[in-house]
């Protein structure tokens, strides 16, 4: 959670207290003299009041709230309340707008997230990608591939990442929300899918950096548009299995991580963002062996910034193995190598679907990967 | 490209191509069943000289003969698969969707045909994808959790508007994973808490989380 200021308005004391610090560290007070009431206290339960993050950056409170479940039992909700974050809270409502257009979308996103937690890359203090991370390369994919008519996926731009001429012929598999033409969506059906020639601007000044960012992204602003949307984007008819094995393709072999940036800001007519032209930009490195990922908003920050190459290795051939499971079970592959937990050969090609997603979720030791 | 380049040299880079790995991103040394062969080729060809070590990749595919076969391809393939196994600890599928799920037709006509077996373990692991994630996210689990969220947002906010070191009309608003659609417990968020999270500010009026239909996903 995250407090909210009304706009235009700012803390009581915003000279002497520009990030909130000591307002947070004020609030945080009454909420141990409410921990300390306990249950004579009206309204919830508060304990285990943790305070060291008052001042960080951003600053935080963290705390628990006790809950009754249904049997009886106690619960905790682990919960944190950090100072006004516009930019995170846009996010939120950019990645749910994308959740609300395809149910497909949060499967895929879901069995991902189990697979990274399961093979230990998700852990961005161990040089591995957060989920935030996931979810853009997710993104990314959807809004940059389209049917290829055969029941399988291609790229909407070039081969080479080059713009399309004609792109206006590339309907994605989900909108580019940051560039899709906001007229489109209301046309009469049939006409083909466009992008802005510009992206409008909706300026907002960022809360920590001396920077402003354009936050615009197209929102439906009521049940009628994004009816609309789900209508133009349909997934009940696309394969989930097809959609994560390509998925897992295009990150193990097909994406140029040396050439190309992860981006949202990749489209028909633009084609794939160049880390050669983000290195002049906004001075990224350029010849790292690692994958770089761009925010959809704060364009200059890149989320995949933790990672080093020996660490995107170990990503990259997560991703490959992932595919290979699957590519073996589907192609049949009698010669696979693959063996189970007790160092047994294994024939994937008997596995059920459920012991499929097992097997790729299949956890790993947490391991410290060689390489800088 | 036959007409730019000699047909052995197309040959040559075919089996250097074949012993390129991208994720290990070299070149595999042809080891010792490769440098026999060589070693038998050359000793067939120059008498019983004596073979020079192999320090290069590339070394060994001096010896190879002018005419190469599909058997220097596999030799060169399978000394590929040896280095992935070292050095990945598995022998990476590169085949992609479209060979594996489309074959030949065998009647002779253009049209390929899906094979049968593939889109079985598709259409399964389709499946089982959608039920896992129906089990996971059971509707009356989220509601729970996120009504119990909703509730702890609106005490939380009443404790902030008691401050005085906020402004009047200070909110809070849930964000990130519980909020997003992608988190574990924020699926089908449909609280008022949620509905409210950019409502909070001007810049974000505009914002709708509406509630999807349910699942229909095979």
């Amino acid at each position: 959670m995250c407090l909210q200021l009304p706009r235009g308005a700012s803390f009581a004391d915003d000279e002497n207290d520009p990030t909130g610090s000591q307002a947070m560290a004020r609030l945080a007070q009454k909420m141990e003299e409410h921990a300390a009431a306990g249950a004579s206290a009206p309204g919830m339960v508060i304990t285990d009041l943790d305070t060291v993050r008052l001042t960080a950056r951003i600053p935080i409170i963290m705390f628990r709230c006790p809950v009754l479940k249904e049997d009886g039992t106690e619960e905790f909700i682990e919960c944190d309340l950090s100072m006004h974050n516009p930019l995170a809270v846009l996010n939120t409502a950019f990645l749910r707008t994308y959740a609300d257009i395809n149910p497909v979308t949060r499967v895929l996103a879901f069995v991902i997230k189990r697979w990274t937690k399961a093979r230990d890359i998700n852990n961005p203090a161990r040089h591995t990608l957060s989920s935030y991370g996931y979810i853009i390369m997710l993104l990314h994919y959807l809004t940059y591939h389209q049917r290829a008519g055969n029941g399988l996926m291609a790229p909407i731009a070039g081969p080479d990442g080059k713009p399309l001429r004609q792109a206006s012929q590339a309907k994605p598999l989900l909108p580019n929300l940051l560039w899709m033409d906001t007229n489109w969506p209301q046309e009469k059906p049939g006409t083909p899918y466009r992008e802005l020639p510009s992206r409008p601007k909706a300026m907002l000044q960022h809360p920590f950096e001396k920077v402003s960012v354009n936050t615009y992204f197209y929102r439906p602003g009521n049940q009628t548009e994004l009816s609309n949307l789900i209508r133009l984007f349909p997934g009940q008819d696309l394969s989930l299995a097809i959609l994560l094995t390509s998925f897992f393709r295009y990150f193990a072999y097909e994406f140029d991580y040396k050439r190309f940036v992860v981006s949202l800001h990749s489209t028909a007519s633009r084609g794939l963002v160049e880390r050669e032209v983000k290195a002049e930009l906004d001075g990224w490195r350029h010849y790292s062996a690692a994958l770089t990922i761009e925010d959809p908003f704060e364009t200059f920050y890149d989320v995949a910034h933790v990672l080093r190459g020996g660490y995107y290795h170990r990503i990259r051939r997560e991703f490959a193995v992932a595919y290979s499971k699957i590519a073996d079970v589907i192609s049949g592959n009698k010669n696979s190598v693959w063996t189970d937990a007790n160092g047994d050969k294994m024939d994937p090609c008997s596995l059920s679907g459920v012991a499929l997603i097992d097997w790729i979720c299949e956890p790993v030791a947490a391991t410290e990967p060689t390489g800088n | 490209m036959g007409l730019l380049l000699r047909q052995e040299l197309i040959q040559k880079m075919r089996i250097e191509y074949e012993l390129w790995c991208p994720l290990c991103e070299e070149f595999s040394v042809p080891g010792s069943n490769v440098k026999d062969t060589v070693n038998e080729a050359k000793q067939a060809s120059e008498g019983d000289e004596a073979t020079p070590s192999i320090d290069l990749w590339y070394e060994p595919l001096k010896a190879f003969p002018a005419v190469l076969t599909t058997d220097h391809v596999r030799i060169c393939q399978e000394s590929r698969a040896k280095m992935q196994l070292n050095t990945l600890g598995f022998i990476p599928n590169t085949r992609n969707l479209h060979e594996m799920l489309f074959v030949r037709n065998p009647r002779g006509g253009k049209a390929p045909t899906m094979n049968s077996t593939a889109v079985a373990a598709l259409n399964q692991l389709s499946g089982a994808m959608g039920n896992i994630y129906q089990e996971t996210f059971a509707p009356e689990v989220e509601q729970r959790v996120s009504k119990q969220r909703g509730m702890i947002r609106g005490q939380l906010e009443a404790l902030v508007q008691q401050c005085d070191c906020f402004p009047e009309g200070t909110k809070v608003a849930i964000f990130g994973s519980s909020a997003n659609g992608f988190g574990y417990v924020a699926f089908r968020c449909r609280d008022e808490a949620c509905r409210k999270l950019c409502d909070a500010d001007e810049l974000f009026s505009s914002s709708f989380l509406a509630q999807t239909e349910p699942l229909n996903l095979i």
